[in-house]
């Protein structure tokens, strides 16, 4: 069965335990403002292209089918977008990364194949491979396919999802996985739509599933000043009776990703401020006055 | 007393100010330039090791001293100290070079070592000098001896041999030379006890120094305090008088831990004190700054295979950490069942910048150790030793004369032989480009160029290894190493079981990429001719801009688990160490491998044009084991696998793999267990030597520009680490490129 995948990491080292690799599924139903990766969030196959970078070498309007990539008259390379077909052709003759196509479909055996080339790792250092996205569960077939494989040659599995999918979905994926990351972004459903465009009754009623299931859960709190930091407080009192909870990682946001808006002509929506150190240690301290382990 | 280690270390900066009593010897300037001078004069005509032995004499029962009470190891002379001043004096802190020097002038180079050292250091194909900076004392004999008891079984051998009708003039001429020192030593060691008698009013401590060096002189050390005196004199005294550099003080933590605990039961010390002990030790072991550092080694494994990591390891480590040196340097032997806690120990020291230490893999170690035909018992007990090697215990004396470039072979097959930057022709004919129709022709042109290296750096070294004796005798050394006294050779004339001599192989990455470019844009792919390819290496790119974008940029290098190119290095290394490996040396042994570039990946950067994997002249050429920079894009994992194809085996003297990676990734203690699973991994594929740094690219940015507020920054820059402020910006820039990699700009 076939994937739609845009990107694999390796050495990922806060994706679950020991060193993984993560595979990034494309797609998501949320639209967080913060989100670090836009390119996941569309189930279109995307074209990068970060202008300033770009050396004006031409490679890439040779191969290009459409006339999407051009020269302009001052020998300045352009692309217009609305032209492009997303073939990758440019993409594959861009020596600087300057353009990027994010998606494509592989067969889970191609994707597993890579994945076992780091077994070494995962057995030296407890580790496995993460599936996360986007959201990598609006794909569950296909999950599930590759985390029974996975699963078969004794590979430690871990699913990072937003939550925000069916029951069903999720079943299909807990016979073989063997920690879920679970993200919380907020808990009162008016500021959950505020911040990613849902509501979070179904995440949190997935959550109590998946407790009820007696499936490993890990927490991550993205933790994004002046939009859900005043949360925590209740997040801590909800997650304070699940008993399946391995803990919580509190996620600094960073706004690394402004570039990557820009390259994909997205309005770029993240916030500005970063939390503090102060900030972090407050949000640490919220959350263990809750009993939850926090994870560093 | 022994609770002042801390209190006092803050004052070794007197180290720098010694007040030397002139009834304890005579005038510097008489002793140095003209005494040791008129004493070498007095014996012209006796052999070397006589004129050594006796020079040696003459400056130890000479030389002005003082036993500073304010410090545990001040014992300070003053042909060290007035060495530094350096006006006067030609090499400072060396006074007998002037011997060496002149040994090596008076031996006529011979034609065929002239030709084959014609061009090929200016041309940035071989590097290549007299090696005398890599023995491994026999620590065994001298902590279990003394001074006293190795100077009484040189003469038990002595007499032996005199008794046995064994004796010839030659051997009689070394056990005179190694008595003579070692009676020496024992003589000066007695005037330090002197000295300090006469100020054991003047601190507390005093009475602890004054028996120790009355101990050490005789004997074997007691305690931990006079093991590692005598380990600090022996160093001294072999690095200064004998010009050998001691690339190992040996196995601290097992060879120290009886005496750490004898002082525990005994009350002399407690674990806080052995911490400070240390920590003093190392700092003024480090005031005498060696700059490439000679390592110290932790592990190892004891007769029922059990890990030899013990307290002791955990409390040096500390003292280490605390201390913010690169220099003594560290090494962890790692066996699967080394302690996980120490491991982490050290990697959190890494983690921090702390990063003067390799791990190399002992269970590696013994598979080599046996290739090489040494016995199970010294398998067990192998010393690690130089930058990041293994050797056998008090039984070898391995020189390293020569450095080749494995990527120069590339330039001289596109030119006949030629180095087309100085015209110089250092290779052999291969003929014109235009007559390599296939790829293999290639290669078989490139490995003619390299074999062709390879034989002029035999010459060389044969040189080298026929007159080691004639240049330097090394009549201290020796005297530390049983099989040379026994059979009463020089140690680095035949005299020991094991005698081998280490060729350099350098820079395979650089190589291997640049023969699968050759193979894929021009015999496979057919994109560009190879007359085209080398008119545009000539031009160093100028006007092939793109082509040398579409080589740079192609993603078939080392360093990214692709067996193609992966096995392009194999094979090369495989092929060019059974070459260096079947060659015997002219000391009775072979010749070894090692595939470390130290920092010639900088020196022949400029040496060495254009090469077909996208590098310009000028850019650095790869680093020991590890990728080309900026061409392992797969991240760390494929780096490791690929290196781990190499069998390191065949590289038995050393091939050290260098990873970067950035702070972020590895924080936490996450970070630190992945960084354990690397280590891990790397280990269990059979990797050799595993260091690296963890670095912020935009914290060594800073660090350029404002040095003041970084003077504890460290880097690994090859089998050593250095502040990173007080390198060159160039040397600088090489980090900050990798660093920059790791976070993708």
């Amino acid at each position: 069965m076939r994937g739609y995948v845009f990107d694999i990491k390796h050495f990922a080292v806060h994706d679950g335990p020991g060193i993984r690799t993560t595979v990034f599924l494309k797609g998501c139903p949320l639209k967080c403002v913060w989100c670090h990766n836009p390119e996941s969030i569309s189930t279109q196959t995307q074209l990068g292209f970060i202008q300033h970078k770009c050396t004006n070498c031409g490679r890439c309007v040779a191969v290009c089918p459409t006339g999407a990539q051009y020269m302009d008259n001052d020998g300045v390379h352009r692309f217009d977008r609305s032209k492009c077909i997303t073939c990758g052709k440019c993409s594959q003759a861009c020596y600087g990364k300057v353009l990027t196509l994010y998606g494509r479909y592989a067969d889970s055996d191609e994707i597993f194949a890579e994945l076992m080339e780091d077994v070494d790792f995962y057995e030296s250092s407890g580790g496995g491979v993460t599936l996360s996205g986007g959201e990598c569960l609006l794909q569950a077939e296909f999950c599930a396919e590759l985390l029974e494989k996975l699963h078969s040659r004794g590979i430690h599995t871990a699913v990072d999802t937003c939550g925000a999918v069916s029951k069903k979905t999720l079943e299909m994926v807990i016979p073989y996985t063997d920690l879920f990351l679970y993200d919380m972004k907020a808990f009162d459903e008016d500021v959950h739509k505020k911040c990613t465009g849902v509501s979070n009754k179904l995440i949190l009623e997935n959550l109590r599933f998946l407790n009820e299931a007696g499936k490993n859960i890990e927490i991550r709190i993205p933790c994004v000043p002046g939009w859900n930091m005043d949360q925590l407080e209740k997040i801590g009192k909800f997650l304070c009776d699940f008993d399946h909870i391995v803990g919580v990682r509190l996620l600094p946001y960073h706004n690394f990703a402004g570039t990557k808006y820009t390259s994909l002509d997205m309005i770029n929506t993240l916030p500005e401020n970063l939390p503090t150190d102060k900030e972090m240690a407050l949000a640490t301290d919220t959350l263990e006055t809750f009993g939850l382990k926090i994870l560093h | 007393m022994w609770n002042r280690f801390d209190k006092e270390r803050h004052l070794l900066n007197l180290y720098d100010n010694p007040h030397f009593d002139p009834a304890t010897g005579i005038d510097d300037y008489v002793l140095l330039r003209t005494g040791i001078r008129e004493t070498a004069e007095q014996y012209a005509g006796c052999s070397h090791p006589i004129i050594k032995a006796k020079t040696i004499a003459y400056l130890l029962d000479h030389t002005a001293l003082e036993v500073n009470p304010v410090d545990w190891f001040g014992f300070n002379f003053c042909g060290w100290f007035t060495a530094k001043k350096g006006e006067e004096l030609h090499e400072p802190r060396k006074p007998l070079q002037f011997l060496s020097s002149q040994w090596y002038g008076e031996l006529k180079e011979p034609a065929e070592f002239r030709e084959a050292g014609a061009h090929i250091d200016e041309t940035g194909a071989v590097i290549f000098w007299c090696d005398y900076d890599h023995s491994v004392p026999d620590w065994d004999s001298i902590i279990g001896l003394g001074f006293g008891g190795i100077l009484e079984r040189a003469r038990h051998y002595h007499q032996k041999h005199r008794d046995d009708g064994t004796l010839t003039a030659d051997m009689e001429d070394y056990y005179v030379s190694v008595e003579t020192v070692y009676e020496a030593i024992i003589r000066f060691m007695k005037r330090f006890a002197v000295c300090a008698k006469s100020r054991i009013h003047e601190d507390p401590k005093m009475p602890i120094v004054v028996e120790c060096l009355e101990t050490i002189s005789e004997g074997a050390p007691k305690t931990l305090y006079q093991f590692l005196t005598l380990i600090y004199f022996y160093h001294l005294m072999q690095e200064y008088l004998d010009l050998i550099q001691v690339r190992t003080l040996g196995n601290l933590d097992v060879d120290g831990y009886p005496f750490y605990c004898k002082d525990l039961q005994e009350g002399r010390l407690t674990a806080e004190h052995t911490e400070e002990l240390f920590r003093y030790f190392f700092e003024k072991y480090t005031l005498q700054g060696h700059q490439h550092g000679q390592p110290l080694y932790f592990g190892g494994f004891d007769e029922n295979g059990d890990s030899l990591i013990n307290d002791l390891s955990y409390i040096m480590l500390t003292a280490y950490d605390k201390s913010c040196i690169v220099n003594p340097k560290l090494f962890v032997k790692v066996m699967p069942n080394t302690p996980d806690a120490f491991l982490k120990k050290a990697l959190d020291m890494i983690r921090r910048g702390h990063n003067s230490l390799v791990f190399i893999n002992e269970e590696l170690g013994c598979k080599i150790s046996r290739k090489l035909g040494r016995t199970e018992e010294e398998t067990k007990r192998l010393v690690g030793t130089g930058c990041n090697n293994f050797a056998s215990r008090g039984k070898e004396t391995t020189p390293e004369h020569m450095y080749v470039n494995l990527a120069k072979g590339i330039e001289l097959a596109f030119n006949d032989g030629k180095d087309p930057r100085t015209g110089a022709f250092i290779g052999c004919h291969t003929g014109e480009v235009s007559n390599f129709k296939t790829f293999e022709d290639f290669k078989a042109a490139y490995i003619a160029q390299t074999e062709c290296l390879i034989q002029k750096a035999f010459v060389i070294s044969d040189f080298y290894d026929s007159h080691l004796l004639d240049i330097n005798p090394a009549p201290m050394y020796s005297g530390s190493m049983p099989g040379s006294v026994e059979c009463g050779r020089d140690a680095y004339y035949n005299g020991l079981k094991y005698n081998n001599t280490v060729m350099f192989l350098s820079c395979h990455a650089t190589a291997a990429d640049s023969l699968m470019m050759v193979k894929k844009y021009v015999y496979d792919q057919k994109i560009v001719t190879i007359e085209q390819l080398r008119d545009a290496l000539l031009a160093d790119w100028k006007g092939y801009e793109e082509l040398r974008g579409m080589l740079l940029n192609d993603p078939e290098k080392f360093g990214n688990d692709m067996d193609s190119v992966d096995s392009l290095a194999v094979e090369m290394l495989n092929h060019f160490t059974t070459l260096v490996t079947s060659r015997k040396n002219k000391r009775g042994g072979h010749f070894v491998v090692n595939g470390e570039s130290i920092w010639f990946s900088h020196f022949w950067a400029e040496k060495c044009g254009a090469t077909p994997d996208g590098r310009a002249r000028g850019d650095l050429l790869s680093k020991n084991m590890s990728a080309s920079i900026g061409q392992d894009r797969r991240g760390i994992t494929a780096h490791i696998k690929s290196v781990t194809k190499i069998d390191a085996t065949n590289l038995a003297y050393g091939c050290p793999f260098d990873y970067m990676l950035h702070p972020s990734a590895v924080k936490g203690e996450d970070g630190l267990n992945a960084m354990l699973g690397l280590l891990r991994t790397f280990m269990k594929r059979g990797g050799y030597g595993y260091q690296g740094n963890v670095q912020d690219a935009a914290i060594l940015h800073d660090a350029q520009e404002h040095p003041e507020n970084y003077p504890n920054l460290q880097v690994r820059i090859s089998g050593w680490s250095w502040f990173f402020t007080q390198m060159e910006r160039k040397f600088q820039d090489e980090f900050i490129r990798r660093a920059e990699q790791e976070i993708g700009i």
